[in-house]
């Protein structure tokens, strides 16, 4: 009886958490846990970094110690340089904006601490919301590319969807999230749409067969998404799988961003 | 065990799993293979309670695990309310509990999850998921057993 009755308030959470997320809203339950879960999850996170970085910075101190001499060898002969540097300096800079890191035009990027992941879902946990302006669908990014786009805002936190979520297929339950792509290393830039794949691939249909990608060729958003500007990084093509067919080209890509270094990320508003 | 201590005991591990899966199972994953802080204290848990408070743990661990993933939440209660009630009942049935047993019925628990939401959530790549699956029911079965060894110190009446 037990079992039943559980099994069936099961459902019955499940199917409120659904309305809710579709509505674009959280559902009392799955905020009231979030809540209750939070603090233990900021602290065991930040607990968990500092131990690997301490112990990181232990195993690797006398490789840090050497570094450091030769460090220092190197900036007396970089200081007779300092013209050189300050002229590389720049073009780092530029090449950063022009790798889709600068200014987003009409877009605010506002910081976030990732501090919780679930592999499974393709979700991550980050400590901003409504209240910092957050919006469901808002792109997220971190310094690498483009992470994935806000599923559900609460106040002070929210779920992000990452781009290697199947739940990023057009078809699949829940809310679906297309994104438009540009392979910009050929000119006129072929577009496709992306989706995800597995945990660590995404593949870019293009409508041509016959469209000139290659492989290890750089995909960034096209900007057809009103939420989603254009140019900022994907990943790159990987695999190449032409269908004369279905007048298709699968590229699969494999993104920019990696989920062990997501610890700060961007949201775009 | 039973009642205060029970409850007591039953509500900090599900919050400390809780906070656990969802910060730092991920960094500990290792080749794919995450464990499942909130199944280990399921499964320890259901090894020393009764078939009806096994579900009740499952329960409340499914939810919570549906809240912090995100998804799925019917899935995740029931698939843990299910085990909880399974492993309690087992608990009942005349053997003798130990570490070992705590090692096989996480990892055997792990796999019925995953297998579970596989049927549920299905994908594209599923031997990369059958592979990780096997490595989390190996990595959940080894933190159980001295999960299952401390609650057996701290229990009052281990068998039912």
């Amino acid at each position: 009886m037990v079992l039943v009755g559980l099994s069936i308030l099961g459902v019955v959470l499940g199917a409120v958490q659904n309305g809710s997320r579709s509505q674009e809203h959280v559902d009392r339950v799955t905020s009231t846990v979030r809540s209750v879960i939070m603090p233990v999850g900021l602290v065991l996170n930040s607990i968990s970094r500092s131990t690997n970085s301490f112990v990181t910075g232990t195993l690797s101190a006398t490789k840090l110690v050497e570094e450091n001499r030769r460090l220092k060898a190197m900036e007396q002969v970089y200081a007779t340089y300092s013209e050189r540097i300050e002229l590389l300096k720049s073009e780092n800079d530029t090449l950063r904006t022009m790798q889709g890191f600068g200014p987003v035009k009409g877009k605010k990027r506002i910081p976030a601490v990732v501090y919780g992941f679930s592999i499974n879902e393709n979700r991550l946990t980050i400590n901003v919301g409504s209240n910092q302006g957050i919006k469901a669908g808002c792109a997220v990014e971190s310094a690498e590319g483009l992470v994935g786009t806000v599923e559900d805002v609460e106040p002070n936190r929210s779920q992000v969807l990452m781009l290697t979520s199947a739940g990023l297929q057009p078809n699949a339950k829940g809310k679906a999230v297309l994104i438009g792509a540009f392979d910009v290393n050929r000119n006129p830039p072929p577009a496709g749409l992306l989706r995800g794949e597995n945990s660590s691939t995404l593949t870019l249909t293009f409508m041509d067969p016959k469209a000139p990608v290659q492989i290890g060729d750089l995909i960034v958003t096209s900007g057809y998404s009103e939420k989603i500007p254009q140019g900022l990084i994907i990943g790159r093509v990987i695999q190449l799988d032409p269908s004369e067919e279905f007048g298709t080209l699968k590229a699969r890509v494999y993104p920019a961003f990696s989920l062990g270094r997501l610890e700060v990320v961007y949201v775009l508003i | 065990m039973k009642g205060a201590k029970l409850g007591f005991i039953a509500f900090f591990l599900l919050w400390f799993g809780g906070g656990c899966q969802q910060s730092v199972a991920s960094q500990f994953s290792i080749a794919g293979a995450a464990p499942d802080y909130l199944l280990v204290v399921i499964v320890t848990l259901a090894l020393v309670v009764n078939r009806r408070t096994g579900s009740i743990i499952g329960f409340f661990g499914g939810v919570i695990q549906g809240a912090v993933a995100g998804g799925h939440m019917a899935t995740y209660v029931i698939t843990r309310t299910i085990l909880g009630f399974l492993i309690g009942w087992l608990t009942g049935l005349e053997f003798e509990g130990n570490i070992a047993v705590a090692f096989v019925v996480a990892a055997g628990s792990t796999c019925i999850a995953q297998l579970t939401f596989l049927l549920m959530s299905p994908r594209g790549a599923i031997l990369p998921f059958l592979l990780a699956t096997i490595g989390s029911a190996m990595y959940n079965g080894v933190l159980a057993m001295p999960l299952y060894a401390l609650l057996k110190r701290v229990s009052d009446s281990p068998r039912r």
